[in-house]
């Protein structure tokens, strides 16, 4: 059964036609695909909201009269406010700093001075990953390497919600936004994270989180435009009360289309719009609640390249909201949270509506004086509903799944320069049961300028939707009697049997301050993978039917080994550069009869083996900046793709500059290049796009702040 | 098996939760400076004719305030009859109504200029300039290895007739004597 893109839902567009709300379509709706709308599930949205909202004020009676008063800022003696460590950006990075990981953090001022305009982009600048974009709303980003349009081996959270994809476990990274001047940092983890954050987690984790409200009180006005993109944001913030602070925020974009290796129109221009809000109330000065909530809607143009170029439009719809409630205790602090998201996204193969359920908990606590204990515990459930066609098949068409987790990590300081963490993860999916996900991390800092750290890791990427319930038709030979009896089909096939892939991750790093003005991170790393997707062949003969089929079977494993390295230098105080450097390199083989190399060189080919990158920020007199980025990306040598599409990903270097001017306190103005060395050049070959080329780009943008 | 391992967590947590450790209040390093300056004003006395029911600080320049720091500090009373009013002025503002200056990093070129005028005009200066206190000013606020601490200058209070209480030199990590002479 074939059904048309177009004809699915009635309406497309507006957030304005909850007239005819119909509930019905909640998780457990009786069999049969009803009309993904979005306007039902907007309904949905309100009911459950209300709901939480309920259950949480419940608790939070009981919070309130449980904690005791505590002093703030302006009831702290002397001597108290002397013994305060201070909460700043140097600390929050020395904070990373501490951690046996490899972490990098981006600052607001990093972001800003970027000249990027949206999440991937400002992600270019870490080390260890790759950003490579694929059109002008797809990217393919990746954190030690395995990259594609639907990266699967990687946690992407916003303010601590998933926002990571259930049916491919990769990220929509178009649908990811927020305004950019109201981040406060970017954490990137790379390396496996699933002791603390769980499945996915497998080589990395990006982790972006908001201002509390507090510190975007005011208002906020940005506005770009360019030869490529245009776009704006508006924000206001408040108080609430005497103890609450609030902002609110709408934001819209619009993208031109690229151009594609024929250096034809690449029918990829989209828009986007959203709004949202965040308030934050403080209940004591132990206990603070927070409620955000975010509204996105995007639709534009695609080519599919699936067997020729066939122009698209696709659009997506989310909504989330999200509860958080914190309480400090006297050595320690937990919290517990809860989200709901929705997502619908319309495209060429499949409609998909995605309803998210996730509550959780977490206590922090020290334990005596050498202990510091993390514990949590989670649910998640995800309500789907798929629409399939154009050779897409999901079987059964709605699911839900629930997904319960543990967690418990203590850090033992053995003495005052050696601390031993160790934990370990247990979760419960529906589609592999059982996973355990420990590591053993061991930090050495003899002092304050020198540290290294090492560490032993196990991580899963669970079976997603897709890998378990998808068929796809790749080709139909009707039978032409006498010659072919029989009628044949060629698909690919999902596996209820697909188990989890595996890493254990072998890791080390060292982070030196050699002077007041220079630091150094150096990670390195061992991956072994096992049980990665492959395929094995398989004929079925039926009456008037041959199916001839590839079969998905954990029939990969292989290792992965590289390095990155980055230094800190100011030069002077108001010129600061910083170099960095990745290696990295992937093998894979094929097992259990899996027989698809394709897989495995697509594996192996999709990062670059070398990426290099060097950023100067100056700052000159009459408060000028002028903020020079370049990029030395490798070749990609995805064979298995690009004989497909005949496009190379060949080595490139961009360069990016930005100057900035504030002639006033309340105003910004600034002039960004991107890509100033090429006309254009394609960054990554997905296998169902058509790759567009990255153009050179030039944007002006003003911030007004008040 | 998660309720059995849930249960014995929980027993876990109540029973380590009893002991005692440090806290780590969440609090940007603006709000500690203004916390810092709150107290300071409890602890200095004005002469007579400048006794108001106001205590004004008056921050000049790029203040480093956030919102959040002016908010805990703003309406606080720092005696029984007196009350601390933030003000944010710009260079060119009248400085006669305000006890209290913070001099911002942006200031650090008008510095001897608003020195002169604070102190004939009685007030107290404050400011988070690197070398502060030793310049002349009266107390300088001193970023020790991510904790606050503070110096006098004696000799910049005497200037502007105000006292410090001998429990802010008791506390502060250096006093400069009405000779510029580092006491500690």
């Amino acid at each position: 059964m074939l059904r048309r893109p177009d004809g699915a839902c009635a309406h497309k567009t507006g957030w304005d036609s909850p007239a005819s709300g119909d509930a019905s379509r909640a998780p457990s709706a009786p069999a049969g695909i009803s009309e993904p709308c979005f306007y039902k599930n907007n309904t949905m949205v309100i009911m459950k909201n209300t709901l939480m909202l309920t259950i949480l004020s419940a608790s939070l009676g009981m919070a309130i009269a449980q904690a005791a008063p505590e002093a703030e800022v302006a009831d702290l003696s002397l001597e108290e406010l002397m013994d305060i460590k201070i909460y700043s950006a140097a600390k929050k990075e020395q904070a990373m700093a501490d951690t046996a990981a490899a972490a990098f953090v981006i600052s607001q001022e990093d972001i800003r001075r970027s000249g990027a305009t949206s999440i991937p982009e400002a992600l270019r600048m870490v080390p260890g990953v790759q950003v490579a974009q694929i059109n002008a709303h797809d990217w393919a980003i990746a954190i030690r390497g395995f990259n594609d349009r639907f990266s699967n081996k990687l946690l992407v959270m916003i303010d601590g919600r998933t926002v990571y994809s259930p049916l491919f476990s990769g990220t929509y990274w178009s649908a990811q936004d927020v305004v950019l001047e109201d981040i406060d940092r970017i954490e990137v983890i790379r390396g496996p994270g699933g002791t603390m954050w769980g499945a996915n987690a497998v080589n990395g984790v990006i982790n972006i989180r908001t201002k509390h409200s507090k510190y975007t009180q005011g208002g906020l006005v940005s506005a770009y435009g360019g030869n490529y993109q245009d776009g704006g944001a508006v924000r206001y913030g408040g108080e609430l009360g005497t103890e609450g602070t609030y902002r609110v925020y709408a934001k819209g974009k619009h993208h031109d289309d690229y151009l594609n290796a024929l250096g034809q129109d690449a029918h990829d221009q989209w828009n986007a719009g959203q709004g949202g809000f965040r308030a934050d109330y403080k209940l004591t000065p132990k206990d603070g609640l927070s409620f955000s909530g975010d509204m996105m809607e995007m639709a534009g143009d695609e080519t599919i390249g699936l067997r020729s170029a066939i122009d698209n439009n696709m659009s997506q719809r989310t909504a989330n909201a999200l509860a958080k409630l914190t309480h400090q205790t006297e050595r320690g602090e937990w919290y517990l949270q809860s989200f709901y998201s929705s997502d619908e996204r319309n495209g060429y193969s499949i409609n998909q509506l995605i309803d998210t359920f996730d509550i959780e908990f977490q206590h922090n606590m020290q334990a005596g004086k050498r202990n510091a204990m993390t514990w949590g515990l989670g649910y998640r459930l995800v309500a789907d509903e798929l629409s399939d066609f154009n050779g897409v098949f999901f079987s059964p068409a709605q699911r839900t799944t629930q997904l319960f987790s543990l967690f418990l990590q203590d850090q033992f300081s053995m003495t005052d320069q050696l601390k031993l963490t160790v934990g370990s993860k247990l979760e419960h999916n529906d589609y592999s049961g059982f996973e355990y996900e420990p590591n053993a991390r061991l930090l050495w800092k003899p002092n304050e300028n020198h540290s290294t750290w090492t560490s032993v890791s196990r991580a899963v990427r669970t079976p997603s939707r897709g890998f378990h319930d998808i068929r796809i038709d790749l080709y139909r030979i009707p039978a032409m009697p006498p010659f072919l009896p029989n009628a044949t089909v060629g698909s690919i096939v999902g596996d209820a049997g697909f188990k989890s892939e595996e890493v254990t991750a072998f890791e080390w790093g060292y982070r030196g301050q050699m002077t007041q003005k220079l630091s150094f991170d150096i990670a390195a790393f061992y991956n072994i993978y096992d049980n990665l997707l492959s395929s094995y062949p398989k004929v079925v003969q039926s009456p008037g039917l041959t199916q001839n089929l590839s079969v998905m079977v954990n029939g990969l494993e292989g290792e992965s080994y590289g390095a990155e390295l980055y230094a800190n230098w100011k030069v002077t105080d108001s010129w600061r550069l910083q170099p960095g450097y990745t290696w990295l390199t992937v093998d894979t083989r094929t097992k259990n009869n899996a027989i698809d190399t394709a897989l495995g060189l697509k594996i192996e080919g999709s990062n670059p083996q070398h990426q290099f990158s060097i950023r100067s920020q100056l700052s000159l007199p009459h408060n000028i900046e002028f903020d020079t980025t370049v990029y030395y990306v490798d070749n990609l040598s995805n064979t298995a793709v690009t004989q497909n599409t005949g496009v190379n990903v060949a080595n490139y270097t961009r360069l990016d500059l930005r100057l900035g001017w504030r002639p006033l306190k309340a105003l910004e103005l600034s002039v960004t290049g991107q890509n100033l060395l090429d006309d254009r050049h394609p960054e990554f070959v997905a296998d169902d796009l058509v790759t567009s080329q990255i153009p050179r780009s030039v944007y002006g943008k003003a911030v007004v702040a008040w | 098996m998660i309720p059995k391992w849930g249960m014995a967590l929980f027993a876990l947590w109540v029973v380590i939760d009893g002991s005692a450790g440090a806290e780590d209040l969440d609090l940007h390093e603006d709000e500690v400076k203004a916390g810092f300056v709150y107290n300071f004003a409890k602890f200095v006395e004005w002469p007579e004719d400048t006794a108001h029911a106001y205590v004004n600080l008056c921050i000049v320049g790029d203040s480093p305030f956030g919102f959040a720091a002016l908010k805990a500090i703003d309406g606080r009373r720092v005696t029984q009859d007196k009350q601390l009013v933030t003000k944010l002025l710009n260079k060119s503002d009248d400085l006669t109504a305000c006890q209290i200056i913070f001099i911002a990093a942006s200031e650090r070129g008008n510095m001897a200029q608003l020195l002169k005028s604070a102190h004939q005009q009685h007030t107290l200066t404050v400011s988070d300039i690197e070398g502060f206190a030793q310049a002349g000013g009266a107390i300088g606020l001193v970023n020790a290895d991510g904790k606050i601490r503070f110096a006098i200058n004696l000799l910049a209070a005497k200037d502007a007739g105000v006292l410090i209480s001998s429990r802010l030199l008791a506390l502060a990590m250096i006093v400069y004597d009405e000779h510029n002479i580092p006491l500690k």
